[in-house]
Formats: structure tokens, C-alpha cells, sequence
């Protein structure tokens, strides 16, 4: 009983002003910028003339020290605060003195001049005397220690208190107050094409005490300082976080601050109503232009990009990742004129040493290569390849499939923006992709009379992008072999073929299916494979 | 006699099936298994062409492909029980070639049995070099029939025993066959054996009108495709038209017409 009475005598007393926040851990140097701040909900003025600040050293019974006395003209109306603290405060405190607390176990008190007692006690205290009811969580450097709510009275230090970014001067907990999240503003797509529709996405939290009603809170979203959309958030319960979207349309082209704003009446906290990230619509500085992603020869994967800006451009600080953008590879210096290719490697050596007719001074190492997959997962993509400036704002972004690809063929940007295979084992580094001339017809064989041993190849030129397959057949119509089968296909391109094939007269069928088409583009092309007996 | 053909077809069929595949090429008529003709006397040997002088020609569209449409033209003679046929054939234009064949042997009532050659020349002039000059080539093969019982033949075509020279365009092995006659149907099967892969059949069932018409259907696998055909005869004239569908490729397309000879054949 006895106990009981003397942990409430150290809680805070009834109608008087409280213990409202600690800074006793400022971030840095602590001069000047400790505090504690008083906060009275009692029904009428208080006065704090006499009343004693004190601080407690926790290593050991009845260490109290003086550090501030009330005076005369100190009075606190209910809603009102009252600021003790360092000179470098803002805003300027009530009471300007060296606080000088030490970072726990210890504490602060209050004493009354009729008096009763308040004590605040942070840290694993040993002595009952420095803490109510239990001792608060000691916080980390740059936090304060705040009464959550402002008026909160459990009996408990560890209940009223709690971790805060430090708010001298302003309650702790706001009654009406929208907050944004911080780090949750994106883009989604991250990386949207130019034209295409985005969102913009977030999360706002309902930092005051009192519930949000629906369409309160209006997001505005701006690029730069241009309005991009808005979307009005739906009710919030105290403490309740949602996630809101806003849609918009990926123009123009280009990187830019993304601003998020929240608008609501009555928000008694403007700084936490906005957050920023960079983001880009469209395409980067750099494109990439071929993907090695299974090496057949020793030479270690590579990437080959293509500088697209118009300008000289330091690849120094550009980052290179895969789909879980683990690794975020850095790029060594280099500028890389306009228009021009560079290689970004995984084995810069091994690579010169299987292409050594390469340009050195473009072909840049990269550490911390992140290791590309060779199989495709269930919706047929093997990985990602992404490129990101130094603050991460997302360059250039290639998603490639493995399936039909043999070792050490390429992934290739060909014309038109389709990607491709490449036409030779081992790709073309530092080599733009091969321009083709139109063909007569949908399908060729070159050349059209071939000879045991001899090398051929398979040229098409059909309408669209497509899955397509290439077929044998003899002159009595029986299938003989496949020359290849349901490859991703550029509208034009080619492929080398080796045709295993006895002599004969021989017909290549051609079916090309375009994404959601279900029937095939057939062509047919006769050709003769010719020999001896 | 007929017991000695037996004792000696008989193996020679069941020997010969493990070989290769066989399909017209250059003499190729409309109707489906070797009948009476000098088209099919010369393109598989089975000998049975009409007693006295007769004149058969062919033109056939292959798979679709324009470029390739072969058009023959050839004579057959038979005195007793010898026969023969001569024939000239063309396929395609610049990538084609030209085909001279002849065909000579034994055909009496209930077996028969023939050799066959073909020369061809590729058109192109930029064709292989060959010990027989550029883009020239020779064939040369045989092929046999027989009669155990009225209503059942049984033949075999092996065209391409002998080759020199350019690769033919298409590789021809063998083709053993069966039909079962009686009552104005007919039904058929063949197999043709594909060295290092796959056998390969075709069956199909003939309606005989009396001496003036036939129809029939026919169906094969590798891809499974299907045809039909009509022939339409008379003393002196025959008309063979033939369809073949594909599933992925286009039709093949066959017309023939022969003149002179009886109506008859294995």
C-alpha cells in the first residue's frame, strides 16, 4: 500500500502542469540545444513560481541536481507550453539555461513548492525514485522522449512516453494532422513510357488524435512545380495508414522532382503534408542495346548501352542491377560521346581477350556484377537488367527472355525497338545492330541452291514482332526437320541455319503468330540442297 | 512359270520393304496405286502398260509451289508379254530440271516386272559439277508385281537402285504395297519405309463404275493428310484428276490423260 502510494506521488499531479518532452540526446553536439517542455491541460492558470526542474544521475539513490526554479511572472494557461532549454532552440525557449542531462538511466523531475512531485525516468533505472510506474524506453540520439498524447496519464513513464522526432513548442501528438509517409512516394510503372498512363503512389498516415472523414484530405501531385493530378483519400481513423493513388499521363520526357501535397482543413502540422523523390518519364540518358547474359566463350556477361542524350556523358555513378536490383554495380568513370556504344562488363579482361579488337576505352568494368539468370521464370521473363543514375531515378530498364536462345547467343535491340536474337554466337559488342535490306518476298533461304557443309541462312520479313517457326519439308510434303522453333522474331530478320539436310528438293514453311493472334502468317519458300552420288 | 515368278517376287517384296521411301517425281500420273500406264511404268516400274501403242501425259502442281509444276509425256508398247515406255518430263523453270526415262520388262497375267532408268538435268546453270557434266544425274531401278489369287496384288517399287551423278530432288526408296480387289471396290495400303526414321503409309478405298469410272480416296500420315481422285475411261481415252490436301502446305494437284491400250492393269 505503502509502495503504491509512493509510485502515484511520483506521477504527475492532478491538475498541474506536465512533463511534456525530453531532448537529452540532441543530434550532435548537445550545447544548446537540450530541453524540456511543460505542457498544462488543468482547467485553470497555473503558476510556476517555485517550481523545481531537477535532474536525477540513475547510477545511484538520491542524486538530484537543480537546474531551473520557476519565477513569479511563469504562469501556464491550460494548452499552453513552456519551454526550458539550450540557445540554439527554436523556437527560443521560454527559460534559456544548460540543461545538461546525461543519456540514461536517469531522469527529471518537477517539484512543487506545496510539494508534490513529478518524475520522468528513462533507461534500465535501478531506484525506484527516478521513474513512475515503470522507467520510459531510453531513444536514441536524435529522438526526443514525448508524452503521447500531450495529456497522457496511465501512471506509467513506460505507457505516456515514447520515441519522437523533437517538437519543442508544438504539441506532440496533433488533434488533426495528415501526414505522408516518409519513402513511400513512387512512381508505378517506375519507369513509365512517355504518353502511357502512371500512378502516383504513396502512403498518408493519420498522425493527430482525432479520425479523418473521407475526402478530407485532397493529394496533389506535381511534377516539378506543374500539377500532375489529384485523388481524395478516404476516411483515416487515428493512427490509420492507407496507401492513395493518383493517375496521371507520362509526359513529357524527362527527369523531375516528384512532389506529393496533402491539402486538408485544419491541419495543425504543414511539415510532414509533403514529400519528394526524384523520377523520370520515359527514357534515360542511356539505352540498352544487348544483353549477354549466358557466355559461351569465357568472356563473362556483358551489357552493351547506347548514349542517348545528345551530349558527352559520364557514366561514373550509373548503377547496374538485375530484377531483385541487388548489387547496384557501380560504373567506373568514363565519358561516352554522343550516339556512342560502351560495354559494361562482368570480366573486363576476359572479355578483351575474346574481343580483342574491341575499343578498350570503352569497355568499363563493373563491380559487384549481379549474375543475369539463363531460364525463364512462369511468365517467360529469364531476368531484368536495370540502369539507374547515382540517386537511383531508374535509366533504362530490359526485361529479356532465355527460351530458344542457345549459349552465347545475345539479346539484341533491333530495329523498331523489338528485341531479337542475335544473328552470330558471341553478339556484336560495340557493334550497332545489322541493318537488313527489304526482302522480295516473306522468306528466304540464302542462297537457294546449297551444298553439304555449306552454311545457310533463314531471312523473313513479316508485318509485326511474332513467335515464329520455320518448318522442312521434302518435295513429297513429309516433314523432315525444324530449322528452328517458336523463336521471338524481329519483323525482319535472320538466322543462321545449319542444314544437316541429305540432297534435295526441299520447302521451308515460315509461321509467324503475333502476340494475341491465333491464327499464323504462313510463308513457303522452295529451296534445293544439292550433292553427288 | 506363275509358281517360279512366286518363288521369286514373294522374298524380293518382303526384302525390299526395310528400304527407303518412294514417290513420284518425274513421270507422276494421277491415279494412286500403279496401274496400267507408261507414266507409272517409267516413274516405279511395275510393269502393265496396255497391249499395243499408247500415249500417256501428266502435269503436276506440287504442294501449291508454281515453280515447281512437272509436265510429262510418254509412249508405252507392249507385244505379248513384253512391255516398255519412253517418256520426257519437266519441272519448274530456271530451278527445275528436264528428265528423260525408259522403262523395259516382263508383264503377263498375274505378275510382272520391269526395270526403269531416268537421266535428269538441272536448268540452273550455276548446278553442281557431276562426273556426268553440271547438274546432271541418272537413276536407275526396278519393280515387280504379282497375282497369288484373283482380287489381291502385291507390289513393290524400288526406283532408285542405281544413282550417278546430281542428286535426284527427291530420295526414293522403297514401297510395298498391298490391294484387295472384288465386286466394284478396291482397297489399298503401302508402306514406305524412311531410312533413320519413321515409316511412312497410305491407304485408300476405289469405287469402280463398270468399265467407265472410277473414284476413289486416299489418306497418308507424316503430317496425316487426305485426297481424292476420279478417272474417267473409255476404248481410247483416260482421264485422271487427283487432289491432295496438306495441313500446312498447299494442295498437290494431278491431272493425266492417256490415249490408246485397253482399259486394265495389276
Amino acid at each position: 500500500m505503502l509502495s503504491l502510494a509512493l509510485v502515484a506521488a511520483l506521477c504527475a499531479p492532478a491538475e498541474r502542469p506536465v512533463i511534456a518532452e525530453v531532448l537529452y540526446d540532441p543530434a550532435g553536439d548537445d550545447t544548446g540545444n537540450e530541453f524540456v517542455e511543460l505542457y498544462s491541460s488543468a482547467s485553470a492558470p497555473v503558476s510556476l513560481a517555485g517550481l523545481r526542474l531537477e535532474a536525477g544521475d540513475g547510477s545511484g539513490p538520491g542524486r538530484w541536481t537543480l537546474r531551473w526554479t520557476g519565477g513569479t511572472g511563469d504562469t501556464l494557461r491550460r494548452g499552453e507550453r513552456f519551454l526550458i532549454g539550450g540557445a540554439k532552440l527554436v523556437p527560443a525557449p521560454d527559460a534559456i539555461i544548460t540543461l545538461d542531462l546525461q543519456n540514461g538511466p536517469d531522469a527529471v523531475r518537477l517539484v512543487w513548492p506545496h510539494g508534490a512531485i513529478e518524475v520522468l525516468g528513462w533507461g534500465a533505472l535501478e531506484f525506484g525514485e527516478y521513474f513512475c510506474g515503470e522507467a520510459a524506453a531510453d531513444v536514441a540520439s536524435g529522438f526526443s522522449l514525448a508524452r503521447v498524447p500531450d495529456d497522457a496519464g496511465t501512471g506509467s513513464n513506460a505507457t505516456d512516453f515514447r520515441a519522437a522526432s523533437p517538437s519543442p513548442g508544438r504539441a506532440n501528438q496533433t488533434r488533426r494532422n495528415a501526414a505522408v509517409v516518409a519513402g513511400s512516394l513512387a512512381l508505378d510503372p517506375e519507369q513509365p513510357e512517355v504518353g502511357a498512363p502512371a500512378l502516383v503512389r504513396a502512403r498518408i498516415h493519420n498522425a493527430g488524435r482525432d479520425p479523418i472523414e473521407a475526402g478530407a484530405v485532397t493529394c496533389i501531385a506535381f511534377r516539378d512545380d506543374f500539377e500532375i493530378g489529384t485523388a481524395a483519400a478516404a476516411a483515416l481513423a487515428a493512427g490509420e495508414t492507407l496507401a492513395v493513388q493518383i493517375s496521371t499521363v507520362a509526359a513529357p520526357e524527362g527527369r523531375f522532382e516528384l512532389r506529393l501535397v496533402l491539402s486538408m482543413a485544419g491541419d495543425e502540422a504543414a511539415a510532414d503534408d509533403t514529400l519528394r523523390a526524384p523520377a523520370r518519364f520515359g527514357p534515360g540518358s542511356l539505352e540498352i542495346t544487348e544483353i549477354q547474359f549466358h557466355p559461351a566463350s569465357g568472356e563473362g556477361e556483358w551489357v552493351e548501352v547506347r548514349n542517348r542524350s545528345g551530349v558527352a556523358l559520364d557514366l561514373g555513378g550509373f548503377t547496374l542491377a538485375d530484377r531483385a536490383d541487388r548489387g547496384g554495380a557501380l560504373l567506373t568513370a568514363t565519358v561516352l560521346m554522343p550516339e556512342s556504344l560502351a560495354v559494361l562488363a562482368q570480366d573486363r579482361a576476359s572479355l578483351l581477350a575474346t574481343f580483342p579488337s574491341l575499343d578498350t576505352a570503352r569497355v568499363i568494368a563493373v563491380q559487384s556484377w549481379s549474375a543475369l539468370n539463363n531460364s525463364d521464370d512462369d511468365a517467360g521473363i529469364a531476368d531484368v537488367v536495370r540502369l539507374r543514375e547515382r540517386d537511383g531515378v531508374p535509366v533504362a530498364r530490359v526485361e529479356y527472355s532465355a527460351a530458344g536462345l542457345p549459349a552465347g547467343f545475345t539479346r539484341e535491340l533491333a530495329g523498331g525497338g523489338f528485341w531479337t536474337a542475335s544473328s552470330f554466337a558471341g553478339g556484336s559488342p560495340l557493334a550497332p545492330p545489322p541493318v537488313r535490306p527489304p526482302l522480295e518476298s516473306a522468306l528466304e533461304i540464302v542462297p537457294r541452291r546449297l551444298r553439304a557443309g555449306m552454311p545457310a541462312r533463314i531471312e523473313w520479313s513479316i508485318p509485326w514482332p511474332a513467335r515464329a517457326s520455320v518448318t522442312i519439308y521434302d518435295l513429297e510434303g513429309a516433314r523432315v526437320t525444324e530449322a528452328f522453333t517458336e523463336l521471338s522474331v524481329t519483323p525482319r530478320g535472320e538466322r543462321s541455319w545449319d542444314a544437316r539436310l541429305p540432297p534435295g528438293l526441299y520447302v521451308a514453311v515460315l509461321s509467324a503468330k503475333p502476340a494475341g493472334a491465333t491464327v499464323p502468317l504462313t510463308a513457303t519458300r522452295a529451296f534445293r540442297v544439292e550433292g553427288t552420288r | 512359270m506363275k509358281g517360279a515368278i512366286a518363288r521369286v517376287m514373294v522374298p524380293a517384296i518382303v526384302l525390299a520393304a526395310f528400304c527407303g521411301e518412294v514417290q513420284a517425281q518425274d513421270f507422276a500420273a494421277a491415279v494412286p496405286v500403279m496401274g496400267e500406264g507408261a507414266l507409272s511404268l517409267i516413274e516405279h516400274g511395275v510393269a502393265a502398260t496396255p497391249p499395243g501403242a499408247a500415249f500417256e501425259g501428266g502435269v503436276v502442281r506440287w504442294l501449291g509451289i508454281d515453280d515447281f509444276t512437272t509436265r510429262s509425256l510418254a509412249v508405252s508398247g507392249r507385244w505379248r508379254s513384253l512391255t516398255g515406255a519412253a517418256g520426257l518430263s519437266a519441272t519448274g523453270g530456271d530451278e527445275g530440271w528436264r528428265s528423260a526415262g525408259i522403262a523395259s520388262g516382263y508383264a503377263g497375267s498375274n505378275a510382272g516386272a520391269a526395270l526403269r532408268a531416268v537421266f535428269r538435268q538441272d536448268a540452273a546453270p550455276e548446278a553442281i559439277e557431276t562426273p556426268l557434266g553440271r547438274g546432271a544425274g541418272l537413276e536407275a531401278g526396278t519393280g515387280a508385281w504379282i497375282r497369288p489369287r484373283p482380287g489381291l496384288d502385291v507390289w513393290a517399287s524400288h526406283p532408285q537402285i542405281y544413282m550417278k551423278g546430281a542428286a535426284p530432288p527427291l530420295n526414293r526408296g522403297l514401297e510395298t504395297g498391298i490391294r484387295l480387289a472384288g465386286d466394284g471396290i478396291s482397297a489399298w495400303l503401302a508402306r514406305r519405309a524412311a531410312g533413320g526414321r519413321e515409316a511412312r503409309h497410305r491407304g485408300g478405298v476405289a469405287l469402280e463404275f463398270g468399265t467407265v469410272a472410277s473414284a476413289w480416296i486416299e489418306a497418308r500420315d507424316d503430317p496425316l493428310r487426305t485426297g481424292y481422285g476420279i478417272e474417267a475411261r473409255s476404248r481410247l481415252v483416260a482421264v485422271a484428276f487427283a487432289l491432295e490436301t496438306h495441313p500446312v502446305l498447299g494442295e498437290t494437284a494431278r491431272l493425266s490423260l492417256a490415249i490408246g491400250g485397253a482399259p486394265g492393269g495389276p
